[in-house]
């Protein structure tokens, strides 16, 4: 009898199983809620991934290469009724008081009401209640700061001052004044405290401004420009160091922008930004009485929202402790949790823990939050200077003011009117926001590493605008090892991408993808394209996607590697560069002279052997599959790479200067800055040469194998086909946007194929002039920016001028030659064993 | 006439009973087999014949042609055969040596046997580490050298790679070997060797006229599956020197591996069902050589 049932029971388990396993998941028929974001955007980016797990509504993510483009978008479609379900708005936003006062969030007060656990002491309750508008709750803070004044309490104590536990007001500050305070010749406050966290730190929003009455422009907003320049004429305006003005004693108060957020004075304090200082700190306290906080991050939904429920169960996330605990989360957390979690990171020494006390008193003393949006705070720094000038009078500022304001919001509405004009034309240009067109439309797919690729966002974005019947569906992943293992593990499973963008270090050896057929030709599609003109490329580096006469992939962006120095460490060192003979040997002969003369000093920052196979002659044959790696011109390159590589500077030794690399040369310790050679690193390394060394910097191309051989490039992002997409016409055309549009607008990176671009680049940077604006170090330390020497756009225009190849890394082979080197350098081999284990390996990968 | 339809009834019924709780047993098995063997296997023969990632266009035998062109095929083809023609006597030898001492009657010999079935079930990853310890630069075996005066070895690098990995294969396939061979050797009636003693029959004589002659069906057993066993030795030669390592030790697992990485599928599969019809054609072989040499033995 068993034996009759047996196989019934197994069929009918297997029956059961199958029908569970092939049923899927329940339909869920759920509107999906659409994020917009910027692709730097890390907090959002992490957020949505993490709805993704726990919630079953789809997330559509539309990501924007800059905020310019993002709030752009995000503004035109609230206004037309469209646009994303959730909406995040900061203090870099353009355009949210218009939103919020034509109406186009939703009232999240029955929601929040209807929550208790948003209700509950876990979240900072004045400051998310504390911003409200015609009494409704259109946006809530996810985060805050507070602004705080800092002393030493032997100095606070010293003005005889009214700060206590509940904050200094400005109109306090004035009292101190009055007393006295300046007659030490110390300034009460240093000018980084500005007019607008004056009016936060008093409760006053930016919707004020465009809601006010005459009352609020001749009343509130004159006598708060009134307060503001007597307290202005008493403050030191020569730093905006704190920490330095306190230490020298040159200010009773520095103020401390976002205090109370942990990764900012905290972070500071517990890195030593302060020594041993014992800091004193007062919340900015509002005249009437009470604090405000600024309101950092605001979070609201969408009126016309398909899915309200689900735009506030990510609110809510927002709001959770795993979102605001997360690195990327830059500002102080309204989440309890998630506040202590980040205070606690920085604890570790007394002063600190001080600090901490200080900055938690301000939770307890916040009675409300105010947010000043960027149109705003323009307008008020444009206005306000020539007030502080003495030019105006505080009434005529605050006239001006009023008339900005009104002009700002008239500009506003033409804006949004001509979107609406542009309405007709929808079949060109339809309504991204529109999720019913959306299902409509063909799908091509491309995958990106989010960080290196934003000029490819930003085609995608101009791509899915102007394309009714097809949509790029990008696919962003945050670490390179995760985009390395979805792009190989999708192509070996024959799929792939329809748009190959990436940077050839992070796929599979690309002579390989080329032999196995994974590209299409572009060929076939260039020579069919009218518009396509191959003199607008660099020669050189275009046609290194050539390959048996077939092209199988454009290098959109280039580098060229350089040295950076100065005159002054040539000198000091005895160094003369004759560029017409900066050869390796020439290099050996500097090393060589430095090893003879004893001296702990190093040549470069860091040096890869890369560097010195970049200019010799290719030791492989790709189409014969043949190596030269046994010959002796790569032997001599392994003994000058061993020679030189004694005097390549530890990464240790660079961690003692905070990792700040002019630091390090400018020490004495390191002659040559390995970075890349275009106008932004050259921007960047000449402006923070000038703030350490107070030197402009030199630039000389990495020396060559033999003299008079060119200039050597490296294809740093490719773009190619899918040889099995079946949208080959489209993806080219997106190719195109991104080799004639996106890479002009991107500024910060590597040199585009395009010599349009990469002159508008180029003139970007001759244009600045001497308002060259901050840009940061390696530490994160914000400098002056100093205009690009012409001298530098001559010597790059020369160079590229001169270029005779362009190298693509293969990551198979560099591997191969990585893991014989170790062993060389270790000594474990000499350089004809070395050489002759690559070439074996090498050959033996070629053929296989 | 009335008893005849009973019995076929009967015969039907314990029939149907039999078959089905056979292939109720057989049913996952075979399930798993067709979906992770051979389903791949029908859809890696495609690849043979196509080109292009996904199997986009047919090209008949260019691919079969290509492979034989190809240096590191030949050269992966041809280690794999010298590494097979080293291992597997070796193996055979050293496993039927043990295997007999095992079989005498000698105190603790029990544990001996446990022993040789452990490296059969350590895995893979903490056996490297100890071949590791012993191989290295810095290791055993050349601090061994060092110490006797000789200058120390590159293990894994020219013609000692293959040793290495020889060794290894032994050290590692040798518990499997001994289990058979003393199944073997056990069940050689005791009659024959008290047959042959008493008509004065020495110990090799034994050996040669009983042992082995009557252990060789098993033996032939043990040799393909000592053969195939070559061809899976990837793991082990991977740990030890990557995906490329010395040329001499460079096998067609690592071919077809790398040709994995390398998007190369229509070479993987290539050469992997030339490897698959070599083992076919040697085991084919050896059943034939085998069944005519058992003939010659009965």
């Amino acid at each position: 009898m068993i034996y009759k049932r047996i196989p019934i029971i197994i069929l009918i388990i297997s029956y059961v199983f199958i029908s569970v396993s092939c049923s899927g998941p329940k339909e869920n028929n759920e509107p999906p809620i659409r994020i917009y974001r910027t692709s730097f955007d890390e907090m959002v980016m992490e957020a949505v991934e993490l709805f993704r797990k726990n919630h079953n509504t789809e997330v559509n993510e539309v990501v924007f290469s800059n905020m310019d483009e993002y709030y752009g978008q995000v503004a035109n479609e609230l206004l037309k009724g469209s646009g994303p379900d959730v909406i995040l708005i900061d203090p870099f936003s353009r355009g949210a008081d218009k939103l919020l006062l034509e109406g186009a969030f939703l009232d999240m007060g029955e929601l929040l009401k209807s929550d208790e656990d948003i209700a509950s002491a876990g979240y900072n309750q004045a400051v998310m209640n504390g911003f409200t508008y015609d009494d409704k709750r259109f946006l809530i803070p996810i985060s805050y700061s507070v602004n705080a004044f800092a002393s030493t309490r032997q100095m606070a104590d010293g003005m005889g001052s009214g700060a206590d536990d509940g904050g200094i007001s400005v109109a306090e500050l004035q009292e101190m004044i009055k007393k006295g305070g300046n007659d030490s010749g110390r300034a009460i406050l240093d000018s980084s405290f500005s007019f607008t966290d004056m009016l936060i730190s008093n409760g006053i929003s930016s919707t004020s401004f465009y809601a006010g009455t005459g009352s609020f422009y001749d009343g509130t907003l004159t006598d708060m420009l009134k307060s503001y320049k007597a307290l202005y004429s008493a403050m030191n305006k020569e730093s905006n160091d704190p920490g330095q003005l306190l230490r020298d004693k040159k200010c009773t108060f520095v103020h401390i922008d976002d205090a109370s957020n942990p990764n900012t004075l905290l972070k500071d304090y517990s890195a030593g930004k302060y020594g041993d200082m014992e800091l004193s700190l007062y919340n900015a306290a509002s005249d009437n009485g009470g604090t405000y906080a600024a309101a950092r991050i605001m979070a609201g939904i969408n009126k016309n929202s398909k899915n309200p429920r689900a735009a506030f169960d990510f609110i809510k996330m927002l709001l959770s402790k795993d979102v605001q605990s997360m690195d990327s989360f830059i500002y102080t957390p309204v989440n309890q949790e998630a506040y202590q979690l980040k205070i606690g990171k920085y604890l570790n020494n007394r002063n600190a823990e001080k600090v901490a006390e200080d900055i938690k008193k301000f939770q307890s003393n916040i009675t409300g939050a105010a947010y000043i949006s960027f149109d705003i705070e323009q307008i008020l720094r444009n206005e306000i200077k020539g007030y502080l000038d003495d030019q105006k009078t505080a009434e005529e500022t605050g006239e001006n003011i009023r008339i900005a304001v009104n002009s700002d919001n008239e500009k506003g509405k033409s804006i949004e009117e001509n979107s609406e004009d542009h309405s007709g034309d929808t079949s060109t240009a339809p309504d991204s926001g529109s999720p019913i067109a959306d299902t409509d439309k063909k799908k091509m797919k491309m995958f990106l590493y989010h960080y290196g690729t934003m000029e490819a966002v930003d085609a995608v974005r101009r791509f899915n605008m102007f394309s009714p019947d097809m949509e790029i569906d990008v696919e962003s992943t945050k670490s390179r090892d995760e985009f390395t293992n979805k792009f190989t593990a999708s192509v070996m499973a024959g799929e792939g991408p329809d748009i190959i963008i990436a940077e050839p270090k992070l796929v599979p050896s690309i002579n390989n993808m080329i032999r196995n057929d994974v590209f299409a030709d572009l060929n076939y599609l260039i020579e069919n394209d009218p518009e396509f003109e191959p003199g607008d490329y660099y020669e050189q580096i275009l046609d290194s996607g050539l390959y048996q006469g077939k092209r199988y992939y454009i290098p959109c962006r280039f580098s060229l590697a350089v040295l950076y120095t100065t005159d002054e460490i040539l000198e000091q060192n005895n160094i003369s560069i004759d560029e017409s003979d900066w050869t390796w040997d020439r290099m050996l002969e500097i090393a060589d002279r430095i090893g003879e003369a004893g001296e702990d000093k190093y040549l470069f920052t860091e040096l890869e052997f890369y560097d010195l196979l970049r200019s010799s002659e290719p030791f492989i044959d790709y189409e014969k599959r043949s190596t030269r790696f046994d010959t002796e011109d790569f032997i001599e390159l392994l003994d000058i790479y061993r020679k030189l590589h004694k005097y390549v500077c530890p990464p240790e030794e660079i961690d003692r200067y905070d990792g700040i690399s002019e630091l390090v040369l400018s020490s004495g310790k390191v002659i040559f800055l390995k970075d890349e050679g275009c106008p932004v690193q050259s921007f960047g390394n000449n402006s923070r040469f000038i703030h350490y060394m107070n030197q402009e910097a030199r630039m000389y191309l990495m020396p060559s194998v033999k003299k008079g051989k060119g200039t050597f490039a490296d294809a740093e992002l490719i773009a190619g086909i899918n040889a099995r997409s079946k949208y080959k016409e489209e993806a080219y055309k997106y190719i195109k946007i991104l080799l004639n549009d996106s890479l002009t607008d991107e500024l910060d990176r590597s040199m585009p194929v395009r010599e349009k671009s990469y002159s508008a680049i180029k003139n970007h940077y001759i244009s600045m002039g001497g308002n060259a604006g901050y840009i940061s170090d390696s530490y994160g330390n914000q400098i002056n920016g100093t205009a690009i020497p012409q001298a530098h756009i001559d010597l790059l225009d020369g160079w590229i001028g001169n270029i005779t190849r362009c190298n693509i890394t293969d990551t198979s082979v560099k591997e191969i030659i990585d893991e014989q080197l170790e062993k060389f350098l270790d000594g474990k081999s000499d350089s004809k064993q070395t050489a002759k284990v690559i070439n074996d390996k090498i050959r033996i990968f070629l053929n296989e | 006439m009335c008893g005849k339809p009973k019995m076929k009834i009967r015969a039907r019924e314990f029939y149907t009973k039999e078959a089905l709780a056979a292939y109720t047993f057989i049913g996952p098995s075979l399930i798993g087999f067709s979906v992770f063997f051979i389903i791949p296997f029908v859809g890696s023969l495609y690849y043979c014949f196509t080109r292009g990632i996904g199997g986009v266009e047919f090209v008949g035998l260019a691919n079969f042609i290509d492979l034989f062109r190809s240096e590191s095929f030949l050269l992966a083809f041809k280690n794999t055969l010298i590494f097979s023609g080293i291992s597997v006597p070796l193996i055979i030898i050293v496993s039927f040596a043990i295997a007999v001492l095992l079989t005498q009657k000698i105190k603790g010999l029990s544990y001996f046997r446990t022993f040789y079935i452990i490296p059969l079930i350590i895995p893979t990853a903490s056996v490297i580490l100890v071949w590791k310890i012993i191989f290295d630069e810095f290791g055993i075996a050349n601090n061994l050298l060092v110490r006797l005066n000789i200058d120390p070895n590159q293990w894994y690098e020219g013609k000692w790679s293959v040793i290495v990995l020889s060794l290894l294969y032994i050290w590692k396939n040798c518990g499997y070997n001994i289990i058979l061979f003393i199944a073997g050797i056990n069940s050689i009636p005791s009659a024959y060797y008290e047959s042959a003693r008493v008509d004065g029959a020495g110990k090799l004589r034994c050996m040669f006229g009983i042992t082995i002659p009557l252990v060789l069906p098993t033996a032939f057993f043990v040799f393909i599956m000592s053969f195939i066993n070559t061809f899976k030795v990837f793991k082990e030669a991977y740990l030890l020197a990557g995906s490329y390592p010395d040329p001499n030790a460079y096998l067609l697992q690592h071919f077809m591996n790398n040709n994995f990485f390398n998007l190369s599928y229509q070479r993987l599969s290539t050469s992997a069902f030339i490897v698959l019809l070599l083992v076919i054609c040697l085991v084919f072989l050896m059943f034939r050589f085998e069944n005519k040499y058992a003939q010659n033995i009965t």
